[in-house]
Order: structure tokens, then sequence, then C-alpha cells
């Protein structure tokens, strides 16, 4: 069955919504509404406005209060509009959210999903195009997943719901509209499972989310001048499956990460630094990073392009390796 | 200078084969020199103008600058103006960049601190290998040596320069030392003055090589006469049939294959040490100890524990023979487990060799007398021998020792078994 990803998105809520009556969803414009990509549609029709509740715009209310709602046994799904809003409730997401368990032990449970949108999107500018996924990788209590298609984003929702955990979980703004085959019967992805989504000899591509689609793109083009690239996508970022990225690197000995975010401390920068301590002896060159600048993002649709990578850009980058 | 064997710390320049400003091919022999165990050519890794720090008769470390390759005529006056130590690093530092640009001869991979720039999946490579870094020649940015640089130079490509061993460089070698023997002769019966000869070559490698191993590891002797009259016996019976065997079975021999029996008994002393863990080896890669005219050579005989004892006597005799005409290859002295030497042409019964590191153990055998002794309760007369083994304390003890010499004990006095 092909789908959107946004409609997996919200065919994996429903779905668990049916399973599982202490599901709940809430957040700013879910419910009548249906969210502005349409994903949360039906959803207040279906399971009524005791799961299916709009919020005011105060996320540091709204997600203390789906804390608070977990604690309770409930297990929220709740919606921050856009990634960026997530940093109004830093303090409740990185402080209370990600500790809670560790502070309070470990039979106090925390099943609290929050989604976002993230990333750029033609123009949304500095504020509205984040991807914070480093800044929650580094709270350690925290899950943190990136799917970078439809049938991963279903898969891996599906298992954060049903995570006893609290998780963050990015799902990108360019991606909602792409189409992916998603089988009809039930399934999840556990965490900490990479997926290779090109196989290649010569360099590995850990990319991740929007990127993983330019890194197909680029790994394509190689190919033509008789170069392999491996596409490695995580899908979690926390947990993450170094021994799949050990394992591939084994291979080909080279080894790029590329993100959407800008470099500095970014999430390549956890992976360079993880890959030249524990596999400094399979890698036959630096591991690049290829990122976006470190600006904030331009409104300028040009400059924005300019500012990330694209297929273009990683393809150049894996000539220079060889 | 480039590194021809594990051992070698430093190599003098024997000659120059190609002059100051000469127009380099790639592959063409520029320098001779000499390491403490042969004379090696020295082969020009890239085209270019050559520009020659280091004398002949100049002692270089690994790694050393000896000359500089110009790419062109403004890289190569740039060489030569001004000092040339001072202007050739300057020149060569950025070479890095791009391989085009000067390089110093056959070892840019080492800086001046004797560091290797390489990857570390090259180094790894290199050590399941065995590849010595120090010979590659690097391609990748910033004059790093990258994976693919290993396996060529495993494939030939850069150890060209540690293979190219001539003929006509083996015979300057013995033309190099008779003249220096003569030289010094000539010296002192002319003036009576004292002769100071410069400890160089193969004689400065040992030399460095004793010392380095007296003063790294715990070593530790024992010693033990053994009534070795039927061994003596076993051997005149060999030799009675010479012309059926083909060979002239020596006592060496026996000596050498009891020694390698007994080392399958007792394989911790067929071990390495690293200062952190003992590798033990199911081989016996056996050095032996060969005085030469220029000095002690101890070519590895590998693997000698699949041979037979006609085997074992022939490759003890033909790698002597090559020591003894400096013939033997790079890396024939390299990679023994163990080393046997055998003192016995010599009045002398007992010594204490020292170990050649990383192994841990070396046996000698004295010089066979006759002796009266106790033999089966009478006194009689009996051919001895003293057997002394120096150890290395941190990896064996008196009663890893003990055992060993009760094993060769028991192949020394049933010879038979020794054959078996």
């Amino acid at each position: 069955m092909l789908v959107t990803f946004a409609q997996a998105v919200g065919d994996a809520m429903k779905e668990e919504m049916r399973r599982d009556d202490r599901i709940l969803v809430f957040g700013e414009d879910i419910a009548e509404f249906g969210n502005i990509f349409g994903i949360t549609r039906g959803m207040l029709e279906e399971f009524g406005p005791k799961r299916v509740r709009n919020t005011p715009i105060s996320e540091m209310a709204f997600i203390g209060a789906a804390m608070g709602a977990a604690e309770t046994g409930l297990r929220p799904c709740v919606e921050l509009m856009y990634a960026d809003f997530s940093l109004v409730a830093f303090a409740e997401i990185y402080h209370c959210i990600a500790k809670w368990r560790y502070m309070h032990g470990p039979e106090y449970k925390l099943p609290l999903v929050i989604r976002s949108a993230m990333g750029s999107s033609f123009g949304a500018t500095g504020e509205h195009s984040n991807c914070l996924e480093s800044l929650y990788m580094h709270s350690p209590g925290l899950l943190v997943a990136s799917p970078s298609n439809a049938y991963d984003a279903k898969g891996l929702l599906k298992e954060a719901i049903r995570n006893d955990n609290p998780v963050m979980f990015f799902e990108h703004k360019q991606l909602y509209k792409t189409k992916g085959e998603v089988p009809e019967e039930e399934y999840t992805i556990p965490f900490g499972v990479a997926d290779i989504k090109r196989e290649g000899s010569d360099v590995t591509v850990i990319a991740i989310g929007l990127m993983v689609g330019r890194a197909l793109e680029a790994a394509e083009a190689l190919a033509k001048e008789g170069v392999s690239v491996e596409v490695l996508d995580p899908r979690t970022l926390v947990p993450f499956d170094k021994e799949a990225v050990r394992r591939s690197v084994s291979k080909t000995h080279r080894a790029m990460v590329v993100e959407e975010s800008n470099k500095t401390s970014g999430v390549g920068a956890e992976i360079a630094a993880m890959m030249q301590e524990e596999m400094y002896d399979e890698l036959d060159g630096p591991v690049v990073r290829v990122a976006a600048l470190d600006v904030p993002l331009p409104y300028n649709i040009e400059l924005e392009k300019y500012a990330i990578p694209d297929a273009e850009q990683i393809a150049a980058a894996i000539r220079k390796m060889l | 200078m480039p590194k021809a064997g594990l051992t070698m710390i430093e190599g003098t320049i024997t000659s120059w084969r190609a002059k100051e400003g000469e127009q380099l091919a790639a592959g063409q022999v520029v320098m001779e020199y000499e390491n403490e165990k042969n004379i090696i050519e020295c082969l020009s890794p890239y085209d270019g103008l050559l520009h020659i720090v280091a004398r002949e008769g100049d002692v270089i470390p690994v790694g050393g600058a000896i000359g500089y390759i110009a790419a062109n005529q403004e890289e190569y006056s740039a060489l030569q103006g001004g000092d040339a130590s001072a202007a050739a690093p300057a020149a060569a530092a950025p070479v890095a960049a791009a391989p085009a640009v000067a390089v110093p001869v056959a070892a840019p991979p080492v800086s001046a601190q004797g560091r290797i720039n390489a990857t570390g999946y090259a180094k790894k490579l290199a050590r399941q290998n065995l590849v010595d870094l120090r010979m590659v020649k690097p391609s990748g940015i910033n004059s790093r040596i990258v994976a693919k640089d290993v396996l060529a130079a495993q494939t030939g490509g850069a150890t060209a320069t540690t293979a190219a061993i001539g003929t006509a460089g083996v015979s300057d070698m013995s033309a190099v030392a008779a003249a220096g023997s003569s030289a010094a002769a000539g010296k002192l019966t002319v003036s009576g003055q004292p002769v100071i000869t410069p400890l160089a070559g193969l004689k400065r490698a040992v030399a460095n090589n004793m010392f380095e191993s007296l003063h790294s590891m715990a070593q530790c002797n024992n010693t033990v006469e053994f009534d070795v009259t039927d061994l003596v016996d076993f051997r005149s019976k060999l030799l009675e049939n010479e012309a059926f065997l083909s060979r002239k079975i020596t006592l060496n021999d026996l000596l050498t294959m009891a020694t390698i029996r007994t080392l399958q008994k007792n394989p911790l002393l067929n071990s390495t040490f690293d200062g952190a863990n003992i590798t033990t080896y199911p081989n016996v890669n056996l050095g032996t100890a060969v005085a030469t005219d220029i000095g002690l050579m101890v070519p590895v005989i590998a693997s000698a524990e699949q041979m037979s004892l006609l085997e074992l006597s022939q490759a003890l005799r033909e790698v002597a023979v090559r020591a003894r005409e400096n013939k033997l290859l790079p890396g024939e002295q390299s990679r023994g487990t163990f080393t046997l030497t055998n003192v016995g042409m010599f009045p002398i019964d007992t010594g204490t060799p020292i170990i050649s590191p990383p192994q841990v153990a070396i046996i000698g055998f004295g010089r066979t007398v006759k002796k009266p002794a106790v033999y089966q309760d009478q006194i009689c007369i009996r051919t001895m021998m003293t057997v002394f083994i120096t150890y290395d304390h941190r990896v064996l003890d008196g009663a890893a020792i003990g055992a060993a010499l009760q094993t060769l004990q028991k192949y020394l006095e049933n010879p038979a078994l020794i054959c078996v």
C-alpha cells in the first residue's frame, strides 16, 4: 500500500489508540483542524474530545501536563507543532522528563511521546526550520527517533508509543508528502536498529532524516562513476546502532555523516567522535561531516538551499574522500 | 633513509649512484646504503631532479633526510639556494599537500620526530601483513599513508627498495670491508698510532641491539653438563652413511633438531614478549647465529619444526653459506621465535648469550670434551658437553627452563628420538 509519510504517522497513532485506550493526543490545532499537515484529521471524531484535544499556545504548560498524564499511567502522544517550539518547554523535557525515571526510580514509568514537525521547508526561516536532534541526544534519558520514510515512520512511532520511556519523535516537514510502501498488516520497528538503505563497498554514508534521500541521490550519481556508496540510516539516534556502523565501515573503511542541522556540535560530531574512539583501526581516513552552514537558516530560498547539503554537495564530498 | 628490516634504526650511505642535480626517473637506483645486514639499493620513488643532503659514509637514522627530489628546475634552484639543510625542509614541508612537489627520497611519511603519518586502517593492515610503514609511499592528502598504499607496498611496489640487493652491491660490500681492514692494518704497522674505527653498519646495529636487549629484559642464565657420548656415536653412524644419505650430518644438525623438538614440547620458550603480551608460536622460526667477517648474523629458518633432519641440515648449511657471503635477503634475519648459538668449535664450555628481542630465550652449546664421568656407577671416560640457556625471567622461570632442559637431556641421551 503506497501511503504518504504524513498518513503513515496518522495511521500509527490511530492504530495504537484503538489498541490501547490509555493513549491520548493533544497539541496545538490537532483536534477540529486536524493538524496543520492534516495528520490528526478524523481522530477527534473517532476517539472523542477526552482523548484528542487542542491546547493553548503554551508549550511549557502542555508538555508539563503531558508529563503529569504519563506519570498517572496514561500514555500521551503529544504534538509540538514545530520542533523549534520544544525550546519553550526545554526545561520540562531536558530536566523533568528525561531525568524522571533516574531521579525517582525505574518503577516510575514515563510512557510519553513528543512528536514534532522539523527541518527546513522552503523559507520557513531561522525559528521554524531547526533540526534539534543533537540537543536531545545530549540529555540522558530521552530516546530520539528521526525517520526518513513512511514505512520507518509508522513502525517507529508505534514502537515509541509502546515504549515506557520518553521519546522525542522528529518528523521532517519535507517528508510528509513523500510516499512509500507500507504493509497493511501490523508491524513495529525496534529502536536502535539501523537500516542499510543502499549497499555499497567504497564509502559509508550515515544520513539522517531528509538527508537519507539526498545521500541516495548522490550514491546513484556516483555509481555511474564507478563509486559504490553504502547509505546507512540509523533511524533512531538514541539508541544508536553502533554495530551496524561498525559492520559497514569494516567493509568500506571510509565514513561520512550527513545531517541537515548545522555542523558545530551536531549529530555528525557525536557520531564521528564515537567512530574515531571505537573504530579507529577500521578508518582509512577522517570521518567527514557534511552538514548545514553554521548560520541561522536564511529566509531567502536560494540562500536556504545553499546552506543545507544537497545531493551534489554530498557527492562532491565523497569524491574528495577517495 | 629507508628502513630495511624490522630492527634497522639507522643506515650508512655507502655510495651515491646518481649525481647532484641529475634528472631521476622513478625506479632508478639513486643510492646504496648499508644496514646491519646488507648493502641495499635505494630506488627513486619519483621522477625529478636530485638534491643530495647526506654524504657518503654518513650514518643517518631511519626516516632521516638523505636528499630531495625537485619536480622542476625552480624547485631545484630553491633547494640549492643558501644553506641546503635550512632550505630543504622549508621546501619539503609543504610537499605534503601535493606529491608532485619536492619530496624527501624514500621516506616521505615520516616526520622529523619519527612519527608515521598513516590512517588507523592502514596501520592495522600493515600490522597484519607485516609491512613496514616507513617503506610505504603515501598517496593520501597531507602525505598520509592510506590502506591502498600498504596493499601496493605488499604486492611489490614500494618494497622494491628493500628487495633490491644487487650482486654488485654485495661485491662492493666485500671491497669496502677489505679496504677498511687493510687500511687499518697499514696504519698500525707504519705509524704505531692507535686506530680509531667508527662502529658502523652491522657491528653498530649488533652493538645497539645487544645493549638494548640487556637493558630491557630480566635476563637469567642456567647451565648444565650433559653426557653426549651416545649422541656423538649416533652422529658417527650417520657419518658412516654419508654417501647413502648424500649428506654429511653434523653434531650441530642433531643439536638443532633436538632443540626444535624440545621447543615443541616446551612452547613457552618459543615465544615473544612485548612488555604486555606473550605471544607463543605454533611454528619454530629458528634463528641460528653465524659468525661472519663483518660481524654476527642470525639468519632465521622458518617453520623449522616441519623439516626432517636432512632438510634441516641442508637449510642450516645453506643459510650459513649465504650469511658468510653476505647474501642474506632483507628480512631473513627477522621474525625469529627462538635463537640457537653453538660455540662448540671454539674452546668454550659455557656462556651467557644475549637474547634477541622480542624473543624470550636463547640456547647455547659448548664444546664436547672427553672427561672422567660417573656412568652406570662407574668412573669412565665420557664425552661431555655444557648446555647454557639465557631466558627472560619476566616470561620464564627456573622451573620452566628446568623442564625444558629435562626434555633436551632426554633427546641428547637418546639420540634416536631426535629423528622420530
